[in-house]
């Protein structure tokens, strides 16, 4: 049994960061969510308003996947994509700062 | 406690942290150096009382979340890998639209060393001196109107019940050889242009650019709208591997092809093929597209491979060396051909910038969806290693549509990570893909056979200096060159190469050039 004392955090201690949000993968195993949790927004699925008539030709909204495969944003459209990065970014370097300050 | 069989870890160019990935939750974390060290010291294994209680309760429950630390056993995390395996697969099958090629013509007029085709196919004996004729192009369009929807392939073999996707497809036909695009060809590929305009379908073409002139009128946009085209270095190295009958000094005739090509609105994507002989002109050929302007035009792409051997076992690198060669001069020079860094690049960026699940589809390449190639003998194969090989054909096509041979191209679909013992305990399974079925096969007699080819070797280096490079731009920092330079294994595990004693000429490599065992 562990004593009291092993509970105690040092209060030096380095704390790993998240650099992103995992989905509930692990409690969707062997149910029928898996498949939802897997295989959303893939390529190929049009989302974010994309027509598929875009000139990037799913360079940027993830429409074409054989086009796209060298530099795709991602699977959003591009202001959509801007918006999503910027916040990201926002949140990442603050972990990070946060993480250098502790290191 | 366990540590996760799936943990993936590599120390970053600031030797106070490690980058730590999981295989299959997806999950990316930066963390101290002694927890990433603890976890790859003990992947697999289960914590002892001390080691966990060193780790700290916040730490453990983190790691927890993240699936780095497991209640599973070994077979349980199997289990798990292999239904996630399972359902990207089935996913992948049911929404993929098939792929299509051509094979114009079995004749080259290059006769390049290495090539894995033979010559006495490139000169057109013993039957491969047939052209593609305007009646079975009909006939393999009159098969591409059917089964271009998403997941037709699948269907087709009975590998998938969804319903057809009612969305158009587009979608692009590649042209393959033997040379795509040389005199003898021209008019049918004029023709199939044609037709798959007609279709919203564009074209492209794996060509040595030889005789890329003679089909200026059917390139640009919305036609022959990319070109795969190879350069094996400067003039002097190029012109002695890519020389045939008639063509004894092409790399002139190619770059000003490429001018015309990028002029024309057709994206050129330049192809390096590496082994020992050439891998120290990766520097200045990069520095000659730089120069001729390439680098600075949108539709213009430069990616390195190592020739694989299929004909030649000499002179060969492994893709790990070759990743070094091409991350370590990006990092000096501003600008490299890409190398084997890209899947590390592709899943920082997912992870940091995408949606849901980072691991997006599962199938190696396009054959394992549902590839037709179709040939000017009237054959049908699923791989382009395998064309004019009959005995590798999946079918054949003709005027009442494609006759598939028993089960070959069901065999195709069916090859997945889960469906492989040993990429189902590997870390790398939903990143990799289990590699090429063909170059499997070659090596282990089956395509349900891994073909890791080095990738445990770089992909965690990679992975590490595609993050640094992310954070440095997040934060505005310069990166550290020599820092990032030391992340390579001072020797890897097995050998680079074949041939001892071979120099890589100015390229310094970090480790030995040793003999294959």
């Amino acid at each position: 049994m562990a004593g009291p004392e092993e509970n105690v955090e040092p209060a030096d201690r380095v704390q790993p960061v998240a650099l992103n949000e995992i989905t509930n993968l692990l409690g969707a195993l062997r149910t029928p969510l898996l498949r939802e949790v897997l295989v959303q927004l893939r390529p190929g699925n049009p989302v974010a308003g994309c027509d598929s008539e875009c000139i990037c030709r799913g360079g940027m909204c993830g429409c074409n996947a054989i086009v796209s495969s060298y530099e795709k944003f991602d699977l959003v459209s591009l202001p959509e994509y801007q918006r999503l990065r910027e916040e990201r970014i926002k949140e990442l370097r603050e972990a990070l700062s946060r993480l250098e300050g502790d290191g | 406690m366990r540590v996760s069989g799936y943990v993936i870890s590599h120390s970053l160019p600031d030797p106070r942290f490690w980058i730590l990935a999981h295989g299959y939750t997806g999950a990316l974390d930066k963390v101290p150096e002694s927890v990433g060290r603890l976890l790859m010291e003990n992947r697999g294994k289960d914590l002892t009382a001390t080691q966990t209680r060193e780790l700290g309760d916040r730490t453990v429950e983190h790691l927890t979340a993240r699936g780095y630390l497991t209640r599973m056993s070994a077979e349980a995390e199997r289990d798990a890998l292999i239904e996630i395996a399972t359902t990207l697969h089935e996913a992948d099958l049911a929404d993929s639209p098939t792929g299509f090629m051509f094979i114009p013509a079995y004749t080259c007029n290059l006769r390049c060393p290495y090539c894995f085709q033979s010559h006495d196919m490139h000169a057109g004996r013993d039957g491969y001196d047939a052209i593609l004729t305007p009646e079975l192009v009909d006939r393999a369009f009159s098969i591409i109107d059917r089964l271009h929807d998403a997941g037709a392939a699948a269907r087709l073999t009975g590998l998938t019940e969804a319903a057809p996707d009612p969305r158009p497809s587009s979608g692009d036909i590649c042209l393959f050889g033997g040379e795509p695009l040389a005199s003898g060809t021209r008019t049918i590929v004029a023709y199939i242009v044609e037709l798959a305009s007609r279709r919203g379908k564009t074209v492209s073409a794996i060509t040595n650019g030889v005789e890329l002139d003679l089909f200026f009128d059917v390139m640009g946009p919305g036609r022959l709208e990319e070109v795969q085209i190879t350069l094996d270095g400067t003039a002097g190295l190029h012109d002695s591997r890519r020389i045939g009958p008639g063509f004894r000094h092409t790399f002139d005739r190619i770059s000003a092809n490429i001018d015309a090509a990028l002029a024309l609105g057709t994206r050129v994507n330049l192809r390096m093929n590496v082994d020992a002989t050439n891998a120290a002109e990766i520097e200045d050929l990069g520095e000659y597209c730089r120069l001729r302007g390439w680098t600075d035009h949108a539709g213009f792409f430069a990616g390195a491979a190592v020739v694989t051997g299929e004909t030649t076992r000499k002179n060969l690198i492994t893709p790990a060396t070759l990743t070094w060669i091409t991350t370590s001069l990006k990092d000096r020079a501003g600008w490299s051909f890409a190398g084997y860094e890209r899947p590390a690049r592709e899943f920082v960026k997912q992870c940091l910038e995408g949606e849901g699940y980072p691991f997006k589809r599962i199938a190696n390449c396009a054959a394992e969806t549902g590839l037709l190639i179709f040939d000017a003998r009237a054959d049908v194969y699923s791989c382009w290693e395998d064309v004019g090989v009959r005995s590798r054909r999946i079918g054949t096509y003709d005027e009442t549509g494609l006759h598939l041979e028993g089960q070959v191209m069901r065999r195709w679909l069916s090859r997945f990570p889960g469906a492989i013992e040993e990429c189902s305990r590997c870390p790398y399974a939903l990143i990799h893909s289990s590699g090429c079925a063909k170059h499997a096969e070659n090596e282990h007699g089956t395509m349900f056979a891994s073909a890791c080819e080095s990738f445990q070797q770089y992909f965690p280096t990679t992975l590490a200096l595609a993050y640094d490079a992310y954070e440095a731009t997040l934060l505005g920092r310069p990166i550290d060159r020599q820092a990032r330079s030391d992340l390579w294994p001072a020797e890897p595990e097995s050998s680079m190469a074949d041939n001892p004693g071979r120099s890589l000429g100015k390229v310094a490599l970090p480790w030995p050039v040793l003999k294959r065992t």
